[in-house]
Formats: structure tokens, C-alpha cells, sequence
């Protein structure tokens, strides 16, 4: 049940990208086994052990939903539809897919439904968001949130497809072949999407002033 | 991926590939050899490792702890509907208050159904315009010969003579000459027919000479229209004719005279008692064997009577379609008019079928029109005041 972390192949240089993101907190292999106890309850309708796997994953979902719309009220409602889903859809999950990727792919859906029923752009403005930090006379913490502001707006411009892939792999740090079975889609056209989702990004990072244009 | 990338450029989706490490192993020496001589591809990988690692910088959130006690609430209130109904139904009917729209959905329409049929049935009336028959009714006048009714209106014949004079009491005849194939198979499905419900054959003869039976049936009077159908639709019909005679006040007539007999033998008896001569008591005597003679006369009418009304009373006479027994191995004209008669039944049906879907939607749809208003409404009191 080797949840999307600790996947990393080892070949390749040492993460050219920084700090490895997305690893749960509190997750070793001794929580594997006792998560497939808790899934073999909960499939067969106890409640208190769904309630166990809800705070495992929760975190991890609430922050897909959470970059994937833009907005901490839809996070919200994504991330509880979310495990409804998955209470419902329970008797029906085999173990062809790690309980982690499968709630990712309810999530992602749950999300993109979302998005497309709303298209407008999130709430929380950049604008305002700037006008807030300038306001505090802005220490360290302040600035660290601006810039994840200015990230997480460049996020929203991109379309939700190349949001999402972005999102799953260098957010929650799925593996190509994770993301590929969250999507449904095969592994190749997960390589070419995420390069160009990447591409926006960098246009859209520069767009907001975030990155400056290499030479 | 090709085996020269040493001296070609990487394309954008190789480097991106070699970020997340998912570059095959005899492709990535290439890679990285290249990159040790290409500046210009150096600079772009490190341009799209800074894009990521913006990405990447992003803090985890956690969620806000409201949502696992939601999902808990939900999901027991949820449980209080047996499991084994969720599993079975669609997701969509999965939650309480659309499963409790279906029911009631299920319950109008299955009693509008249940309508339909009801009106559906008894309204093949076959030729007769009659008010209907009760359903108990037309059994009282047949049981219980002489017994008189608690009325004293003794005298008045006709009119107001109890409630009885309110249900009509009919005699149902009906006769029909049918044209079969087969007479043997005929006249096994009329005994059928006939002892269906509690019928049974009264009379039958059979010529074989001229190929041709006669049945009396007798059917329960509530039956005699079905039981006529079924009849009719053993062979082509060539004559038919159906009565039904009004016998409400025959019997009331016969009830009144009998009430008026057994009273006056009671007085008779009286008489006897108190007879002092013997003359007298001889002429007593028998003014009563008359007067009972009269009363088991007017019992014994009044029995046919209502046996008629009970049971009514259908004649057939069956007769053997000329060539119709099978001399040759196969009739093509037959054939033929069972192909039409089963072309034109599957149109009749399929027109029935059309008509009754019409019906029942025309019946649901100011239903559907107040579902979705009520399912408009939940929605929009849902977004409106309390979120999530």
C-alpha cells in the first residue's frame, strides 16, 4: 500500500528542486498495516475506523483541494464530498490501487467538478492580499506568505488540467505512475502535460514577478 | 527518446522528466552528458527547477479539524438507513432525502397505476346500459325463500317496498353462434369457461352430423361479461345477442305476496286454535293447505328468480368451420388471417402502450414540475445561509 512518498527513483540528480514535498506527517511502514486493518473495517461499515483513515488522509487531500481550487471554503467542501465519496464508494475499492492514490482520484474529480461548476477566478485576490502585508509593517512570516500568494495566484491561472497535474506532482509528490492512475491517463501523456503545465507556470510566475527571465 | 541526445538538445519534457527523476536509466547517461557540455541546456533545466521548487516551497495546510467532525456527522446520520438498501440503489438515491422523494415518487405512481387498471377493467361493458349490479346484492331474493322483511308495509306493492327495490335485479342472457375449428377443443374450453368463478354447463347437446354443439352456460352474474368475451374469442363470431331484463320488480311483487300468505297463515293458525267447532276446523284446515300450497309456489318462483339473476345465463352454439377440421396439411388462408389478427393485435397493444405512457406522463409531470421546484429550493437554501 506504498503510499506516493518514498517513491523517488534513485537514480537522477539530488533534487535539483529543493525540499522533497508532500510527505505526510506521521507515516512509517508499521502505519501501512494497521491502514489495511483500518480499510478492511471500515468496508465493512465501522464508522470509528473510517473516522481513523479520515485523519490520516485529511491533511494530504485538504491541501489538493486547496491548491486545486484556489479557495480555503471549497477545500473545505471538496475535502468532506471527498471522503463521503470514498465512505460510499468503499465496498467497491479493491486493492489494485493504493487507498491514498484512490482518494486523490476522488478528490481530483470532486475538485475539477467543482471548478467547472465555478470557473470564476478564487476569492482571495492578490490585490488585497498585498495591501494586508504592507499594512503589518511586514516581517519575515509576512513576506514568506506574500510569495506564497503570488505562487498559489500564478497556480490559478493555469488551466485546471495543468493546475492539477502540477499539483500532484510536486505538491502531493505522486510518481508519474501514480498520477497516471489518478488521471486515467497514460504515463506519456502525464510526462508532456506536466512539461507543459510547467511552461505556463514559468510564464505565469513571471507574469506576477515572482521569477525573472532567464537569460 | 532518442540514443543521440549527447549532441542533440533535450527536448522541454526530457528535462522535465529528469526533475521528477523518471527518465529510463540508458537514456539519462546521454542526458547528463549533454548537460555537462550545453550550457544553454543547463540554464533551462535550471529555469524549470526554479519554477518547481516555487511550487514545491508551497507550505503544507492542514485541514481545518471541522471538516473530519462533518464528514463523521454525515456519514452516521447516513447509517441510520440499513446499509444493505444504499448498496443496492444508484449513488444518487443514496442520501436520506432523495431515497424519501423516490418512495413517495414510487407510491403515486403505483397508485395511479393501480387507477388506471381499476377503471380499466370493469368498463367493457358489452351491450348492455344498465345501472350495475351490486356486487352482493343480486344473491339476496335466492336465499332464505320466505323470509319476510321486518317492513310492514305489506299492501304496497312496487313502490317503496325496502331497500331491495334500489338495486336493480337483471337478468343476463346472452347468445352467440360461433364458427371454430375444432368443435372437441371448443367445448373443453367452454366448460372451462363455464366453471371458472363458479359456473357451470346447464345444458349441452351435440350433432355430429351437422358439425354443430350447444352449450348453456351459467355464469356468475359479475362475471357474465368477462365469461362472454373469453367466449367470443374462441372462433369468428357470426351471431350474437345479448339481454338483460329487469326483474327488480317481479321480485319485489313476489316478496310482498309471500310476506302477505305467511302472515295470513299465521292467522290461520291462530284461528285453529281457538276453533271451537269441528266444521270450522275442517274449513281452517283447508284455507291453510291452500294458502301454504300458494307460499311454497311463490318460495319456488322466487328461488329461479333470483337464481337467475345470480347466475347469468349464456348460449353458444358452437358450430365446425366448414373444412375447418384439418383435410389438408396446411391452410394458407388460416394462416393468413392468424398473421393479420396477430399484426393487428401487437398495433392495438403497441397503441395502448403509447397511449398509457401519454397518460402516465401527463399524470407525473406536475409531480416533476413540484419535485424540482421543492429540489431548486433545497439547493438554494442550502448555498443561502449555512455553508458546507
Amino acid at each position: 500500500m506504498g503510499l506516493v512518498t518514498g517513491r523517488r527513483q534513485v537514480r537522477g540528480p539530488e533534487d535539483p528542486a529543493g525540499r522533497d514535498a508532500g510527505t505526510p506527517a506521521g507515516r512509517d511502514a508499521g502505519a501501512d498495516a494497521d491502514e489495511g486493518a483500518l480499510i478492511a473495517r471500515s468496508q465493512r461499515g465501522d464508522l470509528d475506523a473510517f473516522d481513523r483513515l479520515v485523519l490520516i488522509h485529511q491533511d494530504r487531500i485538504y491541501h489538493l483541494a486547496y491548491r486545486v481550487t484556489g479557495s480555503a471554503e471549497d477545500a473545505r467542501d471538496v475535502t468532506q464530498e471527498t471522503f463521503i465519496k470514498a465512505y460510499r464508494a468503499l465496498p467497491r475499492y479493491r486493492h489494485h490501487a493504493a487507498f491514498g492514490t484512490w482518494l486523490h482520484r476522488i478528490a481530483v474529480n470532486t475538485a475539477l467538478d467543482l471548478v467547472r461548476r465555478r470557473p470564476q477566478a478564487p476569492p482571495a485576490g492578490l490585490d488585497e492580499v498585498t495591501l494586508a502585508a504592507t499594512a503589518h509593517n511586514p516581517d519575515l512570516e509576512l513576506e514568506r506568505r506574500e510569495a506564497e500568494r503570488r505562487v498559489q495566484a500564478a497556480l490559478t491561472r493555469l488551466s485546471p488540467p495543468h493546475r492539477t497535474i502540477v499539483v500532484l506532482r510536486d505538491l502531493q509528490g505522486l510518481a508519474y505512475e501514480e498520477i497516471a492512475e489518478v488521471l486515467g491517463i497514460p504515463i506519456g501523456t502525464v510526462r508532456s502535460r506536466l512539461s507543459r503545465a510547467r511552461a505556463a507556470l514559468r510564464q505565469a510566475l513571471r507574469d506576477l514577478g515572482v521569477v525573472e527571465d532567464a537569460p | 527518446m532518442s540514443t543521440h541526445l549527447a549532441n542533440t538538445h533535450p527536448s522541454a519534457d526530457d528535462l522535465s522528466a529528469y526533475l521528477d527523476h523518471e527518465v529510463d536509466a540508458r537514456v539519462l547517461a546521454a542526458l547528463e552528458a549533454h548537460l555537462e557540455g550545453c550550457p544553454s541546456c543547463r540554464a533551462r533545466l535550471a529555469a524549470l527547477a526554479q519554477t518547481v521548487g516555487a511550487v514545491r516551497a508551497l507550505g503544507p495546510i492542514a485541514a481545518p479539524p471541522a471538516v473530519r467532525a462533518a464528514v463523521y456527522d454525515r456519514l452516521r446520520r447516513e447509517r441510520r438507513w440499513p446499509d444493505r438498501w444504499r448498496r443496492r440503489l444508484p449513488a444518487p438515491l443514496g442520501s436520506t432525502w432523495r431515497l424519501a422523494a423516490a418512495a413517495v415518487a414510487v407510491l403515486l405512481v403505483g397508485l395511479f397505476a393501480a387507477n388506471r387498471w381499476q377503471q380499466a377493467v370493469p368498463g367493457d361493458e358489452v351491450g348492455i346500459a344498465l345501472p350495475r349490479l351490486g356486487a352482493g346484492a343480486p344473491s339476496a331474493p335466492g336465499r332464505g325463500p320466505a323470509v319476510p322483511g321486518p317492513q310492514p308495509a305489506v299492501q304496497t306493492v312496487g313502490s317503496g317496498a325496502g331497500p331491495a327495490s334500489v338495486i336493480r335485479q337483471v337478468v343476463r342472457q346472452a347468445s352467440v353462434t360461433l364458427l371454430v375449428a375444432r368443435l372437441a377443443d371448443a367445448s373443453a374450453a367452454l366448460v372451462r369457461i363455464a366453471e371458472q368463478g363458479g359456473g357451470f354447463v346447464a345444458a349441452s347437446s351435440t350433432d355430429r352430423r351437422r358439425g354443430e354443439s350447444r352449450y348453456v352456460l351459467r355464469v356468475p352474474a359479475p362475471r357474465f361479461h368477462r365469461a362472454l368475451e373469453e367466449v367470443e374469442a374462441l372462433g369468428q363470431v357470426e351471431q350474437r345477442e345479448v339481454r338483460g331484463e329487469d326483474v327488480s320488480e317481479q321480485l319485489v311483487d313476489l316478496r310482498a305476496r309471500l310476506r302477505t300468505l305467511e302472515r295470513h297463515e299465521q292467522q290461520l293458525l291462530a284461528l285453529m286454535d281457538r276453533a271451537a267447532r269441528v266444521s270450522d276446523l275442517l274449513a281452517i284446515e283447508q284455507e291453510l293447505a291452500r294458502v301454504r300450497g300458494e307460499i311454497e309456489m311463490l318460495a319456488g318462483r322466487l328461488r329461479v328468480l333470483g337464481e337467475r339473476v345470480d347466475f347469468a345465463t349464456i348460449e353458444v352454439t358452437v358450430r365446425e368451420r366448414p373444412g375447418g377440421v384439418p383435410v389438408r396439411l396446411w391452410d394458407p388462408g388460416a394462416t393468413l388471417t392468424k398473421v393479420r389478427q396477430a399484426f393487428l393485435g401487437t398495433v392495438r397493444q403497441v397503441l395502448a402502450a403509447t397511449e398509457w405512457v401519454l397518460v402516465v406522463l401527463g399524470a407525473v409531470t406536475p409531480l416533476a414540475v413540484l419535485g424540482l421546484g421543492g429540489w431548486g429550493l433545497r439547493r438554494w437554501l442550502r448555498r443561502g445561509p449555512s455553508p458546507g
